[in-house]
């Protein structure tokens, strides 16, 4: 049942920083690996910095170059090496297999034109179709996507929609052509809460009826919770750890999940659940310790996580279909729940 | 229960406008006929999604804006019909903390300016003696001294925010206003601000309006919640009341609709439609649009405001605006 | 789209090693590693001793003596010849750094502090009759023709000798002026200026406090290109006869060599043009590292 889509291995970026003498390198994501399955949502979560959305950035090709300097050992969408295509061969890719969509969908919609024009634009360019069957479908999009009167917003501009409309003309315009993979960055942050479970309902809607495998790139762990089938948690670049979302939420076994668990706060009936805080802070991408990156801010760290780089692992108990995997040498325990 | 304390910010029937700019002379009511009151050392929580006036209610206490019509009296005395001279007390004793620090500290002074120039201002404490007082500030709110000299560019996130509480600290104000103060932080830091503001609390008897879209937030400090649509306020109770029995559609709604942390939860109830443009308010209730319990006369009929809990029985009474509790 | 979002994502965290040096000092640091800017900066130190020692009357007093004969060519006594009067070429050349730098402050920083005036105050305005009327005033400065008004000007306060810097003045401060009063605006809703407010600043500290500063970055370069329009203004102008009543300058000497080049004497044009196109070279290039010294997302990787 779990075909992968979308595979990456080994993938890196980093950025030159300058400060006032020297020039270092950061490295904002370091070699992760990871795998994404049809019709699955795979959750990215991760503090601002962490590298979660110049991740999705790699994925699409879209990261400037220089300063950007992106390593893989490959990026395999079905039989394509994304990795090893230019620039010509990405733009067939993007839009038609591969899709992308934003925090704030004012600006990556283009002020000047109707929305009529630039979603009937991109169902032309990748389906080929006519004029006359674009624009039905483009109809059509919209009212998949949730909206009533869509023959109304196909005649209007951007600006004068609110921030929920152009959220879900994005998502038509990313769906249109049932790509493979649909890259969501941040897709509600913007949004009121309200219309952020609207949206968030349509995604996972349309992504199971064509077939569409989602990353969904965000820093809210509830989003995670209503919204993805798995989950990875990235900190300073890395991956720490990857499991089904209900396996991650109720035992983390790395620490850094644990502590981002616990300074969510919950709205509850019953009462105040105090949060906690995780000591310390996030360290500069260019000033990264050796050894595990969280480890000046772990309470189970010793001398072997402050000299070596732990991998991601599989938990012993899991044998099953989807593993669930953390890169720390001290794991907490399943909790007793 | 002893004799009520008079409240700190009594708020009646506070109208706020901005003239349309597109529409000619029509004018948007950011603000409407709104009243409530902040007990002093309490922390009052407003939730409200964008446009429902909250950041407009804000700057109106603090007078940046004048309102067009109700009173904001603060122990008693009306700050609307103040001028600017009169108000400079008031000003001292309310204090404002904006969402993003970077902005809300001025970025080409040092921390150190910033934090003089309300002393500087005021006139408060011996000229010798500022620095000192500025010093404890950093100390209240956790930071080094050492961040004196810095630029609030140089600074983390957390770090800033500190800075922004502890210049709101610095004139000893009774109350805080903090708009979406946590909001553009990341949950981490989050946690250890909210710990702050609640120690902050607890420390120097401040009271706290305390405004945000997130309703797990505002659970983790108010005592007293408010919720607001399209400028009016729907609902008020005490914390513990309003997160286990809210009485409007709208806060059910949005109780239902923040998604919780944990998978094994239910899948929020999806509320239809988006708030309508505050240009153009609904009649009757301005919920009604989007409420599931919509009767007849919410159309027509503003609901009045109903006590289901009576001041006199708790700290603060339980008021709702709706309809469903109007038989 | 994704590329801001990727740069931003570091800019936040430049804080943390920028560690405690303040904005000035940032500044100069990549002014420092711009070698071309470090160029620039020289040429135009060296001309500005130049200026300074004509002022102190150390250099290029001889300027106006014509002791010598009519074209006479480079030599010991007149290094770089003598003009059709019998003046000393090198002198008069030298002589003329003094005059640019004159024009070329007195018009930068007059101008600029006009654009901040004027800028600063229909920002803050922005919307009220102030604004519109120093909008208007804008609007018909910059649709005379610039070379018109400045002859309008000359002609009408001929003889007196501040008629061209007026003109420069009166036009130049328009750019300054739209550029500062976006600035204000987008500053006057920014939140520091709200807590400004909010404690009961009054205006003319918030402005000269938390406005101003922040557009300094526009004020020093928009002060420079004042100053190359300037000198380069001059040239023309006195070629023009419009421009330096009495003593000498670059475009007063490009004018005497019109007749000169001729009849073959090029000692005049080139010392002229020479000196005027290593000066300009080197502000321009100061002025391009100074603008990326002052923009902040050069600083951020």
């Amino acid at each position: 049942m779990s075909d992968t889509v979308l595979s990456v291995s080994r993938l890196s970026v980093s950025f030159g920083v300058k400060s006032a003498a020297t020039k270092t390198v950061a490295k904002v994501v370091d070699g992760i690996s990871f795998e994404l399955n049809a019709g699955e949502v795979l959750g990215l979560v991760g503090e601002s910095g962490c590298g979660k959305s110049i991740t999705a950035a790699a994925l699409m090709g879209l990261l400037p170059s220089p300063p950007a300097l992106m390593v893989a050992e490959h990026i395999l969408l079905g039989d394509k090496d994304l990795s090893a295509l230019d620039e010509s061969g990405l733009r067939q890719v993007r839009g038609s297999e591969i899709s992308m969509i934003f925090q704030e969908p004012l600006t990556a919609l283009d002020p000047v034109f109707k929305i009529g024009s630039q979603l009937s634009a991109v169902i032309r360019r990748h389906q080929g179709k006519d004029r006359k069957n674009a624009f039905t479908t483009a109809v059509e999009m919209l009212g998949r996507v949730g909206i009533a009167d869509a023959a109304r917003i196909m005649k209007s501009y951007p600006h004068q929609l609110s921030g929920g409309m152009r959220q879900r003309v994005m998502i038509a315009m990313a769906m249109a052509c049932r790509p493979r993979v649909l890259l969501a960055d941040e897709p509600t942050t913007a949004l009121d809460v309200t219309t952020q479970a609207q949206v968030l309902a349509r995604l996972a809607d349309l992504g199971r009826d064509s077939d569409t495998a989602i990353l969904l790139i965000t820093h809210d762990l509830g989003v995670v919770a209503q919204a993805c089938d798995r989950a990875l948690v990235m900190y300073c670049g890395r991956i720490v750890e990857q499991a089904p979302v209900a396996e991650l939420f109720a035992n983390p076994a790395h620490p850094y999940t644990a502590g981002l668990l616990a300074a969510v706060p919950h709205v509850s009936r019953e009462g105040v659940r105090p949060v906690c805080a995780i000591p310390g802070s996030v360290p500069h991408p260019a000033a990264l310790p050796a050894g595990c990156h969280f480890a000046d801010r772990c309470d189970r760290a010793d001398n072997q996580c402050r000299a070596h780089v732990p991998r991601l692992q599989s938990l012993e108990e899991s044998e099953i279909a989807q593993p669930h995997r953390h890169a720390c040498f001290h794991p907490l325990p399943k909790a007793a729940m | 229960m002893t004799a009520p304390t008079p409240p700190l910010l009594s708020i009646r029937d506070l109208l706020v406008q901005y003239p349309a700019a597109a529409s000619g002379k029509r004018t948007l009511a950011a603000v409407n006929e709104v009243s409530f009151d902040i007990q002093p050392g309490s922390i009052f929580g407003l939730v409200g999604e964008s446009g429902s006036g909250k950041t407009s209610l804000a700057h109106a206490i603090v007078q940046l804006v004048r309102p067009a019509a109700g009173k904001i009296l603060f122990h008693g005395d009306n700050l609307v019909t103040m001028k600017e001279k009169e108000l400079r007390s008031a000003r001292r004793n309310i204090q404002l903390v904006f969402q993003d620090p970077l902005v809300s500290l001025s970025p080409r002074r040092s921390i150190l300016q910033s934090l003089l120039e309300p002393l500087n201002h005021f006139r408060i404490g011996a000229s010798g003696q500022r620095r000192s007082r500025a010093m404890n500030a950093l100390e209240t709110v956790g930071l080094d001294q050492g961040v004196q000299h810095r630029y609030p560019h140089e600074l983390s996130g957390g770090q800033r925010q500190r800075a922004a509480l502890a210049r709101a600290l610095i004139t000893e104000p009774e109350l805080i206003i903090a708009d979406e103060a946590v909001s553009s932080l990341d949950v981490s830091v989050q946690a250890r601000i909210l710990e702050l503001i609640l120690h902050l609390r607890e420390k120097t008897g401040v009271a706290f309006l305390f405004i945000s879209h997130d309703l797990a937030v505002i659970q983790q400090l108010a005592d007293v919640v408010a919720v607001m649509y399209l400028g009016k306020m729907l609902e008020i109770a005490p914390a513990g009341t309003l997160f286990r029995d809210a009485a409007h559609p709208y806060t059910r709604a949005l109780l239902d609709a923040v998604p919780a942390p944990d998978p094994g939860h239910d899948k929020p109830l999806v509320l239809s439609g988006e708030p309508p443009s505050p240009l153009t308010p609904p009649s009757g209730c301005v919920f009604h649009t989007r409420c599931p319990a919509v009767m007849k006369q919410c159309e027509k009929i503003q609901p009045a405001e109903k006590h289901i809990i009576e001041p006199e029985s708790s700290p603060s009474a339980h008021l709702v605006r709706c309809h469903l509790w109007n038989s | 789209m994704i590329a801001p979002s990727a740069g931003t994502i570091i800019a936040t965290r430049r804080g943390s090693i920028a560690g405690d040096r303040a904005a000035s000092s940032r500044v100069w640091s990549s002014l420092r590693r711009d070698r071309a800017g470090l160029f620039g900066l020289a040429i135009v130190g060296l001309f500005f001793l130049v200026a300074v020692g004509v002022w102190l009357g150390w250099l290029g007093q001889g300027w106006s003596a014509a002791d010598g004969g009519r074209w006479e060519s480079a030599g010991p006594d007149h290094w770089l010849g003598t003009n059709v009067l019998g003046q000393d070429i090198f002198q008069r050349a030298v002589y003329s750094v003094r005059t640019a730098f004159e024009i070329g402050l007195l018009v930068a920083l007059l101008s600029t502090l006009l654009g901040a005036l004027l800028g600063g105050l229909s920002g803050w305005y922005s919307h009220s009759w102030v604004d519109d009327s120093i909008l208007w005033l804008k609007g018909v400065l910059d649709s005379i023709p610039f070379y018109l008004f400045v002859a309008a000007v000359a002609f009408a306060l001929q003889g007196w000798p501040w008629a061209m810097h007026l003109a420069m003045i009166a036009t130049f401060w328009t750019t300054t002026g739209r550029l500062v009063r976006g600035e204000v605006m987008r500053l006057k809703s920014r939140e520091f200026v709200l807590s400004a407010r909010a404690i009961g600043l009054p205006v003319h500290l918030i402005l000269l406090r938390h406005i101003l500063p922040n557009t300094l970055h526009i004020l020093l370069v928009q002060a420079t290109i004042a100053f190359v329009a300037a000198i380069k203004t001059e040239v023309i102008l006195s070629f023009l006869g419009l421009g330096v009543q009495d003593g000498v300058s670059w475009g007063l000497m490009l004018a005497e060599s019109t007749q000169e080049v001729l009849a073959g004497h090029f000692n005049n044009f080139l010392a002229a043009s020479l000196m005027l196109f290593l000066l300009l070279l080197g502000f321009n290039l100061l002025a391009d590292a100074m603008q990326d010294a002052f923009d902040p997302r050069q600083n951020a990787l």
